[in-house]
């Protein structure tokens, strides 16, 4: 609250702030390459939206058009109500972090912070006040005459997230901003970047490739691969309901697992039939999938928290799988089972009664858990 | 005796070979200048009667031993040089971050543009030296500094332009993306951005394009033999001369020429052999 106040101080017109929107960005590169193909998204005023993909799918260069770095081939861009396709990036009233922070070398912290308000020309007190709060908050004030390879890499993003907001962008932009830092400071900067947002009520775009950042930081996250929005959501929705065997796969540490079945209709029931084990549908479900499987194909996906181990059979148990390793994870166990041919991850507490490796476990799903998907079309049947 | 101390040994003493092969000449220069008229054609290295009249008639008299008139005194030559290495290093220094510049992040000229303009210092200066002296006296500039500020870049520019696209390479671009974000043009981004970023290789530049415009010989002894523009190489070179060799003379202004790029070499080593090798080694 504290900090809100201080900033809607300093930042008079937080009313000001906006959303973006994206329609139909296309982007090809050497008149080949696809980078971008029908991206179309909005965010709402404040929101934190995360572009989430593997590398190549497309995240950064979206984000490099919305800066005004890269020109589309396709599409428009609107920040509030502005169309922006045409405007140089330093009109677009936005500000961005990037992977190497791009702090300027030559420059003291202080002149780093200042830079963006002394090129908007700003009065000189008002340059070394804003760069003070922002310095404040940031805990950055003793750094202020060091020169940027004088600072560690969390001092680093500091500095380059105060440069971002000392002039009160309508828009953040954020590409991997803390991939470079080591894993305990990340998931430490992971909270403060996301209070600092919420604190300040900047809009902001936030690329990553690793979807705990996206599922810990977004209120909305838009899931991408080969240049294309798979599913934009909540980060629970996204989790939950995954719209096709990609964003199921890409979420959740370990992932899914996925098992090929046939749909076998046997004494007027349908049952899925996996190999290692037959999956009898209830009713409801049966009809699902069979009005919305394109053919008789189709792939079971269950997540690994979602599954009971047991040495005895239990009410709940489907099959039988080989214990192959365990994986300690201090609060509980990763157990890899070996069904048939496939290699299946499970978490289960770590008072779980376990054989030993090669011995067999009962394996039980949480049927309402369970994601069943278009072999062919690869698309969520339910 | 390890492989490896041999090795080291080997380099070692071609290294000092290699120095003394280079360094002999000059070593002799510099005896020759404080030997009196009797000694210049005796081979021993150190002179019997140590002398500074050659630096006298050189910088002061501007007279061959006694026979005053022949030359005017150094000075005049001096300042062309001067003028004219100064202004070839701020002005090769501009043209070649820009240039370096446009090629890198503009790809200005294509892909091969960088070695076509490599290509023109690897043209001997006498294949281009009639045209030019025809185009500056069409212009007026023959026998001018300007006509040798307005040719020497032929040489400078494509070494400088090297070296630029070597520093410039070590700029990050995101940098200049930053930059653009926060509020610059593409030439604020030039001048606040990049260049200083680069200064280390902009001043290797600026110090290469001077010593090759101070040791430049050929394009001046052609463009500017007269005393309005005429430098201190060419000057120099007026020792030898129907009378004779007056090498004396000679020496001391070989070693007055030579002062000014040992003390900027010397002054800049780090930033030279970096220079060196920036771009090549990566």
């Amino acid at each position: 609250m504290l900090i809100y106040h201080v900033f809607s101080q300093i930042f008079r017109g937080l009313d000001y702030l906006a959303g973006v929107r994206v329609v139909g960005l296309r982007k090809i590169f050497d008149k080949k390459t696809i980078a971008v193909d029908g991206v179309s998204f909005d965010v709402r005023d404040g929101e934190f939206v995360i572009l989430l993909g593997p590398s190549g799918c497309g995240k950064t260069t979206t984000l490099r058009c919305i800066a005004g770095l890269e020109t589309p081939d396709e599409g428009e861009i609107y920040i509030g109500d502005r169309l922006v396709n045409d405007l140089p990036p330093k009109d677009r009233d936005i500000a961005m972090v990037f992977q190497s922070y791009a702090l300027y070398p030559h420059m003291t912290v202080y002149d780093n912070l200042a830079f963006p308000l002394k090129m908007r020309k700003y009065p000189k007190d008002e340059i070394d006040k804003r760069v003070k709060e922002v310095a404040r908050l940031l805990r950055i004030e003793d750094l202020l005459d060091r020169k940027p390879r004088q600072l560690s890499g969390g001092q680093q993003q500091r500095v380059a997230l105060g440069r971002a907001l000392v002039r009160n962008p309508q828009v953040w932009l954020m590409d991997e901003p803390l991939s470079n830092l080591d894993a305990k400071l990340r998931v430490y900067m992971r909270a403060e970047l996301k209070k600092l947002q919420k604190d300040l009520g900047i809009t902001t775009i936030y690329v990553t490739h690793d979807q705990a950042e996206a599922m810990a930081m977004g209120d909305r996250i838009a899931v991408m691969d080969k240049g294309k929005i798979l599913q934009y959501d909540e980060p629970h929705v996204v989790y939950e309901k995954p719209a096709n065997i990609f964003v199921a796969g890409f979420l959740g540490s370990p992932p899914m697992n996925f098992v090929d079945a046939t749909i076998v209709e046997r004494d007027s029931r349908i049952i899925l039939d996996a190999g290692v084990f037959e999956l009898p549908l209830p009713q409801d479900l049966a009809k699902l999938v069979k009005e919305g499987a394109t053919s008789d194909k189709v792939v079971i996906g269950f997540r690994p928290e979602y599954m009971t181990l047991s040495i005895e059979r239990a009410p709940d148990s489907v099959f039988q799988a080989d214990v192959y390793v365990v994986e300690p994870m201090g609060s509980s166990y990763v157990v890899d089972l070996k069904a048939g041919e496939y290699l299946l991850k499970a978490i289960t507490p770590v008072t779980t009664r376990l054989p030993p490796i090669g011995g067999k476990v009962w394996v039980g799903l949480l049927m309402d858990k369970l994601h069943i998907f278009d072999a062919k079309t690869e698309r969520t049947i339910f | 005796m390890k492989k490896s101390h041999v090795l080291t040994v080997v380099i070692t003493l071609a290294c000092w070979l290699v120095c003394i092969a280079y360094l002999t000449p000059f070593i002799w220069m510099i005896a020759t200048s404080f030997k009196p008229i009797g000694e210049w054609a005796t081979p021993e290295l150190i002179p019997r009667e140590p002398t500074l009249r050659n630096y006298f008639e050189v910088l002061v008299t501007g007279g061959i031993y006694g026979v005053r008139g022949h030359f005017p005194p150094i000075g005049r030559y001096l300042m062309n040089s001067l003028i004219v290495s100064i202004c070839i290093s701020i002005i090769t220094c501009i043209l070649g971050a820009m240039t370096a510049y446009a090629i890198l992040r503009y790809r200005a000229g294509g892909s091969a543009f960088a070695n076509w303009i490599l290509s023109l210092r690897m043209i001997p200066a006498v294949a281009i030296l009639y045209p030019l002296v025809v185009l500056t006296r069409t212009v007026g500039l023959y026998n001018t500094l300007g006509g040798l500020i307005l040719v020497y870049p032929l040489v400078t520019l494509p070494i400088t332009t090297w070296f630029m696209i070597g520093a410039l390479k070590s700029v990050p671009k995101e940098t200049e993306e930053a930059a653009m974000l926060d509020g610059c043009n593409e030439w604020q981004v030039f001048y606040k951005i990049v260049l200083p970023q680069a200064s280390g290789g902009l001043a290797t530049a600026a110090i290469f394009a001077f010593l090759f415009s101070w040791a430049e010989f050929l394009i001046p002894l052609l463009l500017a033999p007269g005393e309005a523009a005429m430098p201190l190489t060419v000057f120099a070179a007026y020792f030898s001369n129907q009378y004779g060799i007056l090498w004396g003379p000679l020496a001391a202004a070989g070693v007055i020429i030579s002062v000014p790029v040992i003390a900027l070499a010397i002054a800049i080593q780090k930033y030279l052999i970096r220079g060196l090798t920036m771009g090549f080694v990566r």
